[in-house]
């Protein structure tokens, strides 16, 4: 984590923006604001900063319309974290178009910028930070190789996560992972918060938070070469 | 002229018999028909008392005593008794007895006179007497010397010929009478006297010159010496019969021609079955001509080949067990063609009771049996149709009695008696709607009906044996008239309506769900709005407090940056209360609050304040200049409220996703007594079929999952009962959806 990230808060209600710019500033952030998507794509044309910190419903742009245009811009592309109060948005969508992380209104103050710091920071050490056990049943999984159950739609990558063909979990879930790549003999092994669950298409949206050092820099580079930047995909080839 | 007279009608002179008595009753004379009819000669019976031709109990009634006191009292003395013979046999007996005076009038003695009556008529003894009225009475009776002088004279006598005893003793009778004989008097005389007795037939003619005709019986008495002492003389008049022989004949001429020109057709049948005469109506029925069907006994125009008349009816006749018989039988005619026949048979008898012919009429009644067999084929065809119109029913009459049922009012009620109506709901179960009390029989539909309405209706709970789980009908009485509209009873119709008032009340059920579904699907739209409403200020406030937490636990901020967070915190908390009043507005159901007199700008405040945010976060303008504070409507505040919200959705979701400009107006106008609220937004408006639609429940032109069709149709249902309306309409190319309530006046 860079020792003094820029950061772009994006929220209409300004109150909140100005408080929560106050408190960033005095951890040592160098916080722009803005106070709606254009406004922010305006000034990101300018400045280039680490990360953008968006609330989702804005008057002229939204959040997920931001995030859309920033991913798009291509590598180099601030990180983007999401901030709502809503629970009627696509969440699965904004996975999908390349956000770290979405968190809830009202957000902890130091848990915003612990995941900024996350978002930063290199996979292999985010990656190696054993979380707290886990009860939930494993994702236990077998597939023959990495671009054969891509092609057969068993699943797709991301740069944070996977979607893969599961329904039994909620949102929010974490979950061991134990799925094998028999003919590259690798694996995705560690734990994973699940993001998003679809009963009815039975398709889950898994974000990794920790990888077993066996297998972790085998999955860092696959997941760098695959050059994406969904950090979930939102279906797997075949559901496509 | 004597042989114009038929054997049967002419009395054979046997049936009398003819005894003298002394004035004690003891036989002192015999005759020859007395000793046939009795069956004892002279020599057994003189000088016996008569009571012996009497029978026992007729005996011991002191009948024969009485007779002769009687004839000596009053000259004659008829009975009809039983008379008894020398064998004991009995028959049924005509007694005349006459008393004997001579000129002194002292009693010499009785002439009995006994007619046997069985002979006539040998079946019934009272049939007898209607038969023979008593002819006895008129029977004249006088007694000649040899001279043929009359030395006495019946009151029969008198009765037939007029002259009193006084005027007639003395006379020679043949003068007397001025007879006429077929032979010479004289000869009959003395034919009598050689043999006793003569019969035979004597024209005379009475005191006022008038002819009568006689059966006249003479027979010899003799005296003690056995000398022929005077002639015995009984005369009957058969003028009458005679008469009546005169008239048949002409009437017989005239039933002749009404038989050939009757109507119907008709034939005699002799008693042994054969056909003799046949007249031309029945020959045309039966297609042949008469002649040839006379003397068959007409099995070949008969069905089966049978005789017209069996046997056993021709039995049944001809022994008076039956006194016609009628039967209708397929006939066929000469050409093939059949027919159906009535026929009915009657036999002719003689005066004496023995049959002469049968009288045979037969009706063709084809067409009668055709309109009979299409009318119970009807009668079928509508019995059909009542047994399968699937509902129950009922004929009743006025009194309630049950004139027919079908079979399901059999499954529902069993097989209906007759039940007075006042117990009817108690016997076939029938219940109010609150499925326990009985039914009072003067709600039933059938009581009102009977009771002159013209059509009763309703729904009755049945439990009874038949139905023992009970079933819900819907009855519906009509009145059944006769031709001349006098109530003749009613028609009860009785469908079974149980599983629809079962779906009825589910649909209800269901409706009131929907309702409030919809409610909570808006109230679902909002909520994201509301989340981000209440979550926005929970953030600022969150993020606040975290801030004056860090100064107080670093020190040293200055009081004026720690009182502006806390300001924040304070102003922000408010807002939240705000909200959730706002909030509380419209979240419940409203339907069961009173109505209240409600200041129309804070209802639209209470609305603009849950949905201003999302209006700003959605790039929609929002224009509603300030409202007139005075202006007030009566109703009940949340449901305007939920119109309100309901109106703005509607625009909201109408124009939100528009590139451009998007802007919802809003306008108040109290015009005359209407409040108008309208709604207006530039989105693409109402096509003319969604524009008819509106207002229908589940009408929708919103992407699934966005709404549930039910915003206006409830909305619409709210503002009616509140007196108003919802109106669609377009001003300046905007869509205007308006809420029109009656305004409050100033009094109210």
């Amino acid at each position: 984590m860079a020792l003094s990230p820029s950061i772009l808060l994006v929220d209409d209600e300004l109150l909140l923006a100005e408080i929560t710019a106050d408190w960033l500033r005095r951890k040592g952030c160098n916080v722009l604001t803005a106070q709606n998507g254009s406004q922010a794509w305006e000034i990101l044309q300018e400045i280039k900063v680490d990360i953008v910190i968006s609330d989702v419903r804005m008057p002229v742009m939204d959040g997920v319309e931001l995030l859309a245009k920033i991913t798009a811009s291509g590598p180099g592309a601030p990180r983007v974290i999401l901030v709502t109060g809503h629970s009627d948005f696509d969440r699965r969508n904004a996975y999908n178009l390349g956000v770290e992380i979405i968190l809830d209104k009202p957000v902890q103050l130091q848990r915003l910028l612990d995941s900024a710091g996350r978002a930063l920071s290199s996979k292999k050490h985010s990656w190696s930070t054993l979380p707290p056990p886990c009860d939930n049943a494993t994702i236990r999984n077998s597939f023959r190789s990495v671009t054969d159950a891509i092609s057969r739609g068993s699943i797709a990558l991301g740069r944070g996560g996977f979607c893969i063909a599961d329904g039994f979990y909620d949102a929010g879930d974490c979950v061991p992972l134990d799925l094998h790549f028999t003919a590259d003999k690798q694996g995705i092994v560690g734990q994973g918060i699940v993001r998003w669950s679809d009963r009815k298409q039975h398709q889950l949206g898994v974000e990794i938070a920790y990888l077993e050092e066996d297998c972790r820099d085998w999955v860092i580079t696959l997941l760098a070469g695959l050059g994406i930047c969904s950090f979930i995909p939102r279906e797997t080839i075949a559901s496509l | 002229m004597s042989e114009g007279f038929a054997p049967t009608l002419a009395t054979p002179v046997r049936d009398y018999a003819a005894y003298t008595l002394n004035p004690q009753g003891f036989v002192s004379g015999w005759n020859s028909g007395a000793a046939a009819m009795m069956g004892f000669n002279a020599g057994e019976v003189l000088g016996t008392h008569f009571s012996r031709f009497f029978s026992e109990s007729e005996r011991s009634a002191e009948k024969p005593e009485r007779l002769v006191r009687l004839a000596s009292a009053s000259g004659s003395a008829d009975y009809v008794g039983h008379g008894v013979r020398k064998n004991c046999s009995h028959f049924t007996s005509h007694v005349t007895i006459t008393a004997l005076r001579d000129n002194n009038a002292v009693l010499l003695g009785f002439v009995s006179i006994v007619r046997d009556l069985s002979l006539k008529a040998p079946s019934d003894y009272s049939k007898a007497r209607e038969t023979s009225p008593v002819p006895v009475v008129h029977d004249a009776l006088l007694v000649r010397d040899l001279n043929s002088r009359i030395t006495f004279w019946s009151q029969g006598a008198q009765m037939l010929y007029q002259w009193t005893a006084k005027e007639a003793l003395g006379h020679i009778s043949h003068d007397l009478f001025r007879t006429t004989s077929p032979v010479p008097i004289e000869k009959i005389t003395e034919h009598t006297q050689q043999s006793a007795t003569w019969d035979g037939r004597l024209i005379q003619h009475r005191k006022d010159g008038s002819v009568v005709i006689v059966e006249s019986h003479w027979e010899v008495q003799s005296d003690e010496s056995g000398g022929v002492c005077a002639i015995l003389q009984l005369d009957r008049d058969v003028s009458r019969d005679l008469t009546a022989y005169k008239r048949l004949g002409q009437s017989r001429q005239r039933l002749s021609e009404a038989f050939e020109h009757a109507v119907i057709g008709l034939a005699l049948v002799a008693p042994d079955g054969r056909w003799i005469r046949i007249n031309g109506t029945l020959a045309s029925i039966l297609g042949y001509a008469p002649d040839e069907l006379i003397g068959s006994d007409l099995s070949q125009v008969t069905q089966n080949g049978e005789a017209c008349l069996n046997e056993d009816e021709r039995r049944a006749l001809l022994d008076g067990k039956m006194d016609f018989h009628r039967t209708e039988k397929l006939y066929i005619r000469k050409n093939g063609e059949s027919l159906w026949g009535a026929m009915t048979v009657s036999l002719v008898r003689d005066a004496l009771a023995h049959p002469l012919y049968f009288i045979v009429q037969i009706l063709d009644v084809t067409e009668s049996r055709k309109a009979a067999q299409s009318l119970a084929d009807q009668r079928s065809l509508l019995q059909a149709i009542v047994e399968n119109i699937g509902h129950a029913l009922f004929v009743v009459d006025t009194t309630g009695a049950v004139l027919f049922f079908n079979g399901i009012a059999r499954d529902l009620f069993g097989d209906p008696g007759f039940i007075p109506l006042e117990k009817v709901p108690e016997v076939y179960g029938l219940y109010q709607e609150d499925q326990r009390t009985h039914f009072d029989y003067r709600d039933l539909p059938l009581w009102q009906v009977l009771n002159g309405a013209s059509l009763a209706e309703g729904d009755i709970w049945v439990l009874n044996e038949t139905t023992p789980k009970g079933a819900w009908i819907h009855v519906v009485t009509r009145p059944l008239l006769n031709s001349d509209d006098s109530l003749r009873g009613a028609i009860v119709v009785a469908r079974d309506v149980t599983s629809e008032r079962k779906m009825q009340i589910e649909m209800e059920w269901n409706r009131a769900q929907t309702a409030t579904n919809a409610r909570l699907s808006a109230l679902g739209m909002l909520a994201g709005s509301i989340a981000h409403e209440i979550s926005n200020p929970l953030a600022i406030i969150h993020a606040g407090a975290t801030n004056v937490l860090e100064m107080a636990e670093k020190g040293g901020a200055p009081l004026s940056v720690i009182a502006t967070n806390a300001g924040h915190l304070v102003h922000t908390a408010e807002r939240i209360a705000k909200i959730i009043a706002s909030l509380r507005h419209v979240s419940r159901e409203g339907n069961s609050d009173t109505f209240g007199n409600a200041a129309i700008h804070q209802i639209i405040g209470h609305a603009l304040e849950l949905w201003g945010q999302r209006l700003t976060k959605a790039s929609i303008t929002l224009d509603c200049r300030p409202i007139d504070r005075s202006i007030e409507v009566r109703c009940r505040e949340v449901q305007i409220s939920q119109i309100m919200l309901n109106l703005l959705q509607n625009a909201f979701d109408a124009i939100e996703t528009r590139d451009g400009k998007k802007i919802i107006i809003i306008e108040v106008s109290a015009k005359s007594s209407w409040l108008e609220v309208s709604v207006l937004d530039n989105g693409p408006g109402f096509t003319p079929e969604a524009k008819r639609q509106a207002m229908n429940p589940f009408f929708t032109t919103k992407p699934v999952g966005k709404g549930t069709g039910l915003g206006l149709s409830i909305s619409n249902a709210i503002a009616v009962e509140h007196g108003g309306r919802i109106e669609i309409s377009e001003r300046d190319g905007q869509t205007c959806v308006s809420l029109l309530l009656p305004l409050l006046t100033k009094n109210e």
